[in-house]
């Protein structure tokens, strides 16, 4: 009997999870998982949400009464403290499913709540500051400057005790940092620019630099940000030796290939819902030899470029042309399935012993870049709705996350997954 | 065997009923990954997910917000002007004994003064 009343709960169990949001495959399966099809990425896929339409009405649904409730609380307004923004996120199972996560696993969709009324300020607010702030003007020893104190407070601390380790290792990936940013104009003639690059990394005691993750209660988090200032009576640094590294030429040939497919993809791409993409964000890796690549690495430390849309361009479509050939680098994990998807689909790459560097066509990757906006701005309008017009909050960005295929086509980033791209789209009306 | 089947029908009978009974009892599905990395499901009515995420927003403005106010505030030179939390909502339930698992979505709150 008892064996009977297990069976049924469980069964129970089972049943009411089949009631969850399922994404369609269209969206989240990429060439190189198995059983895929690759006719999923042609025009006559189901490209509709309906099957999650209903979970992310009830979700906005909830969030604006939770908010709305908020702002009636006495104890906020006798001591002077509001909620200025509110952060959710949603993530993708295996199978298709959406749901709320926590602060493990790879997310879907970042979704920034604000209340309506707010002083404009309050955007350009930064979750973290930066431990070195570096810009277009910032020397080698501007780098040397600012880690000293960052060393010295870890050792200080205790939080690390091998200082001889730490200086090695933190010295040696801030070099890295400096001969990256050094090319991050390179690209300044396209529609999309890079405004920042940022690395964050966390630090173990023994001094090891180790991948981040976002987690309540961690303990060592670095911030290495260069970021474009604006300052017409400043020098701007000797730029002689820019181009000498491989790292630095390699990163300006990299990111001319991104901003050039970027502005091609998004040129004909209006404001939709109320909202605009102004930013999409890469994550950049550096291959053994010592060349800077699109990063699809689980565990790395490596830095992400914000590229941001210039407020005023022209384009110039002519000059954005690629041969059905052109590639970009990518490093990828070596897993079998992606192995053995590129050796059929006739995608050239370099195994390494950590991971292999595949070379990903742009067509592909532009056509990929047009899913992600498509994806995304469907994303706007169902949690955007007009019924939430008298609502005191409402959504200013919404950032999903998505993995690139070593094929260049995109899909939303799942739970397991480390997402390589980000899109930010701004709710310019609020 | 005809037990099972029986408790199987019955079972799916009974939530299929329910399910249409209480139209409004909707449901969100948390998602996580277990210590071994594998993916877990927790189906949660939304009031249940509306409740705690509620309590838990209260509880940072009505408790902790005003304590580190008062903290602050006693050294004059200095106020406290931003403040950004991160925390994960625990739902709070298991199924009995049959499934082990806990999976508590995270949230970040800005709070401003």
């Amino acid at each position: 009997m008892k064996k009977l009343i297990k069976f049924s709960l469980l069964n129970l169990f089972i049943i009411s999870g089949l009631q969850a949001a399922t994404l369609n495959p269209y969206w989240h399966m990429l060439p190189e998982e198995q059983g895929y099809a690759q006719s999923m990425d042609k025009a006559d896929a189901n490209d509709d949400l309906e099957s999650i339409d209903a979970f992310l009405e009830d979700y906005a649904d909830i969030h604006h009464e939770v908010l709305n409730e908020q702002n009636h609380n006495s104890a906020d307004k006798a001591s002077g403290w509001k909620m200025k923004r509110v952060r959710t996120w949603l993530g993708l199972g295996a199978s298709g499913k959406i749901g709320p996560i926590g602060f493990g696993g790879g997310k879907l969709i970042k979704l920034d709540w604000e209340p309506k009324k707010i002083n404009k300020s309050v955007e350009k607010e930064e979750e973290f500051t930066a431990d070195i702030s570096l810009n277009q003007y910032s020397t080698e020893a501007d780098l040397k400057n600012q880690l000293e104190p960052v060393i010295q407070n870890l050792v200080k601390s205790k939080k690390v005790t091998d200082e001889k380790e730490l200086r090695k290792n933190l010295m040696a990936k801030g070099k890295e940092f400096f001969e990256m940013s050094k090319a991050m104009d390179a690209a300044d003639e396209y529609a999309w620019y890079v405004k920042v690059l940022r690395l964050d990394f966390g630090v173990g005691a023994s001094g090891k630099l180790q991948n981040f993750v976002v987690k309540v209660g961690a303990d060592v988090r670095i911030r290495l940000e260069w970021a474009r200032v604006m300052n017409v009576n400043k020098k701007p640094a000797d730029k002689s030796d820019t181009f000498m590294t491989k790292t630095a030429r390699s990163a300006a040939v990299l990111l001319k290939s991104l901003a050039q497919d970027i502005t091609a993809a998004t040129a004909d791409k209006k404001a939709k819902n109320g909202f605009m993409l102004d930013e999409i964000r890469v994550c950049l890796s550096m291959s053994a030899e010592g060349k800077v690549v699109v990063a699809s690495v689980k565990g790395s430390v490596g830095p992400c470029i914000h590229i941001n849309k210039k407020k005023v361009a022209k384009v110039d479509k002519a000059a954005l042309v690629v041969k059905a050939d052109d590639t970009f680098p990518m490093a990828v994990d070596n897993e079998e399935n992606v192995l053995n998807y590129a050796k059929k689909a006739g995608i050239a790459f370099e195994k390494g012993n950590d991971g292999s560097i595949f070379k990903v066509n742009r067509r592909k990757f532009r056509r990929g870049i047009d899913k992600a906006w498509k994806f995304g701005m469907k994303f706007t309008k169902k949690v955007n709705k007009k019924r939430y017009k008298r609502s005191k909050w409402g959504l200013k960005k919404v950032r999903p996350l998505y993995s690139i295929s070593v094929s260049g086509s995109v899909g939303p980033a799942k739970l397991k997954a480390t997402p390589d791209l980000e899109l930010i789209f701004t709710n310019y009306n609020m | 065997m005809k037990s099972l089947k029986t408790a199987f029908v019955l079972t799916s009978l009974l939530f299929s009923v329910a399910s249409t009974a209480v139209e409004s009892e909707k449901e969100v599905t948390l998602l996580g990954l277990d210590a071994n990395g594998n993916e877990i499901e927790m189906p949660v009515k939304s009031k249940r997910f509306k409740k705690r995420v509620n309590e838990m927003i209260a509880a940072y403005s009505e408790e902790v917000i005003p304590a580190l106010d008062a903290t602050i505030k006693s050294d004059n030179k200095w106020k406290l002007r931003t403040l950004d939390l991160a925390f994960s909502v625990s739902m709070g339930f298991d199924l009995f004994d049959i499934v082990e698992a806990s999976v508590e979505p995270g949230m970040f709150l800005r709070m401003g003064n």
